[in-house]
């Protein structure tokens, strides 16, 4: 549906050239939410906006629905651009026309009857979930309102693709997964396929399938959305995944823990084993569970752990063993020298 | 008596003048500087029609007759307002450099308030495949209004003294008055008159720009 192929984006500037997207190919399909995650400068916006054009590119081609759209000008381009919808970090909704004339601009604009386009408005405005706010003004709605009209407009004439530049990036936590829910609900109900770009891991993590990783314009690494997070290969991406991958102990605990700290990571099938209650009871061993959480990515779990056990030192090593044969990664950060 | 009669028909027709002089100008201004504006906003901007070359003309000529004093365009304009309104003297003839040093002060100004319209807004509408003319006139202008009504105002305070100015070399208007009763007849209760009916213009013109910029703002 969407593919780059070799996409290049340069800029010049005063004696150098800043190749914000270097050589960058892949695809999304059709009704897929895809992410594209990196850290700030990576080159995410300025790929994301070769799709409609906001950007040229210097290089390569985009192929949206098998045809390249990197030649379009002027009407073309214009019929191109309405089969896409945007949404920014900012909202960027016209601060002086209300919810409804900030939608029905689209229309308007595309030639819809003024009947037509009232309709229209008032139906998107409904599918968003803000039917009341049709006359309010911008300053007068809270972000995620402003969100939700910047996605009514973006899809009320008829797009097929929504591009999400940072869409919940200036939101807080509950409504970033509100506006989430909406985009994925919306992406189902209307079989709309959705590009998102963000820094934040969370919002992959929530809605997305697939994932491409950025970093200084290249693509370093591309993946369903599970094995990114539980089997990074590149090393970006591993360190750009190990930030919610670590613990938050206090040093002191960790000073004053006797024996090995173990740090127990269960994927997929894995973390519905009761290993640890099976490892106490088969070795005699006493296992502290230091920190720990489990999560839902793909509704499939990742969890991880982080144990000490406590016993005499031939008992731990015992357990050690164990779970090293039954868990799918166990990493020892201490090795107990506070005995 | 009389004399105050006088002075009391004397000063209506002086603020009708001016108010002629003042009005026309700015309505010219506003048109044909708004458009210019506009010209330069849309050639500076990647998102309409870039051109540098047009920008920077336009930008050169408006340079030129913004730094070209008032007095002198005044006088540099006679043959010009001769051939427009066929005559040199009165408040018609000093409507063409007014209108003029007007058009240029307001086309920086408008391009001014154009240029502060969010950048991401016009993106944004750029994106839903709506034409460019569509852009400027449901998005740009809108956005750009409040701040547009003030430059107005600003422009028609700086008109209100150009045509003073203006006045002394055979406008007429209030500013004629106060220079020929007040300066040179020695009557400086009819000068302080007309300075508060000045006064009194420029207040008014303020509030009434002031108080509709901040109706149209829904920022
Ligand atoms: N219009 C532009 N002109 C010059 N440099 C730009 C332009 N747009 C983006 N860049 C540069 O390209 C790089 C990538 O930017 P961007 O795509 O916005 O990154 P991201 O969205 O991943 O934070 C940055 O170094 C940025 O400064
Ligand atoms: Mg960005």
């Amino acid at each position: 549906m969407i593919e780059f192929q070799n996409v290049s984006v340069s800029f010049r500037q005063k004696r150098t050239t800043l190749t914000a997207v270097d050589d960058v190919s892949f695809s999304i399909g059709k009704g897929e939410i895809f992410g594209i995650v990196g850290s700030s400068g990576a080159g995410k916006s300025t790929l994301l906006r070769t799709i409609n054009l906001l950007q040229g590119v210097t290089g390569g081609r985009v192929l949206v629905d098998g045809k390249d759209v990197t030649k379009y000008r002027g009407k073309t381009l214009r019929g191109h651009r309405r089969n896409i919808g945007m949404i920014f970090q900012h909202f960027n909704l016209a601060d002086n026309l209300t919810a409804r004339q900030n939608i029905a601009f689209v229309l308007r604009s595309a030639g819809v009857g003024r009947e037509e386009a009232d309709a229209k408005v008032r139906e998107y405005l409904s599918l968003v979930g803000i039917p009341e706010k049709a006359d309010v003004y911008p300053s007068k709605l809270s972000g995620g309102q402003k969100q939700r009209v910047a996605i009514a407009r973006a899809l009320a004439g008829g797009a097929k693709i929504l591009l999400c530049d940072e869409p919940t990036s200036a939101l807080d936590a509950e409504t970033t997964l509100s506006i989430l829910k909406l985009i994925s609900t919306l992406s189902k109900q209307l079989g709309i396929t959705v590009v998102i770009i963000t820094h934040e891991l969370n919002v992959i993590k929530s809605i997305c399938s697939r994932c491409a990783v950025m970093d200084g314009g290249k693509l370093v690494e591309l993946d369903g959305v599970y094995s990114l997070f539980t089997q990074p290969k590149d090393g970006f991406t591993k360190q750009l995944i190990g930030h919610t991958r670590t613990h938050d102990l206090p040093q002191e605990i960790l000073d004053n823990t006797y024996g090995p700290v173990v740090k127990l990571t269960f994927l997929g099938p894995d973390a519905n084993t009761p290993v640890i209650s099976e490892a106490s009871s088969r070795f005699g061993v006493q296992i502290n569970i230091l920190t720990g959480r489990i999560e839902y990515i793909e509704n499939k779990p990742l969890g991880i752990l982080y144990v000490n056990p406590i016993g005499e030192e031939y008992v731990v090593r015992q357990t050690l063993d164990y779970l090293k044969n039954v868990v799918r990664e166990v990493e020892v950060l201490e090795d107990g020298a506070g005995i | 008596m009389a004399q105050g009669f006088s002075l009391q028909a004397a000063l209506i027709k002086a603020f009708e003048e001016t108010a002629l002089m003042s009005g026309i100008s700015l309505l010219i201004a506003v048109v044909a500087g708004g458009v210019l504006g506009l010209l330069l906003y849309v050639t500076s901007n990647p998102l309409f029609i870039k051109n540098r070359l047009v920008n920077q003309s336009v930008g050169i000529i408006i340079n030129i007759v913004r730094s070209v004093p008032f007095l002198v365009l005044l006088v540099l304009l006679i043959p010009l307002s001769k051939m427009i309104v066929h005559t040199t003297i009165g408040p018609k003839a000093v409507v063409v450099p007014l209108a003029i040093a007007a058009t240029a002060f307001f086309a920086r100004l408008a391009d001014a308030s154009f240029a502060d319209v969010s950048k991401g807004v016009i993106e944004a509408a750029v994106s839903t495949g709506a034409s460019k003319w569509s852009v400027v006139a449901r998005i740009l202008l809108p956005e750009a209004l409040p701040s547009l009504i003030r430059n107005i105002t600003v422009t028609a305070v700086s008109l209100i003294g150009f045509s003073a100015m203006a006045g002394t070399v055979g406008g007429g208007g209030i500013g004629d008055l106060a220079i020929r009763y007040g300066y040179q007849r020695y009557q400086t209760d009819v000068m302080l008159i007309c300075v508060v009916l000045l006064i009194i213009l420029v207040q008014g013109v303020q509030l009434i720009g002031d108080i509709s910029a901040k109706m149209l703002d829904k920022k």
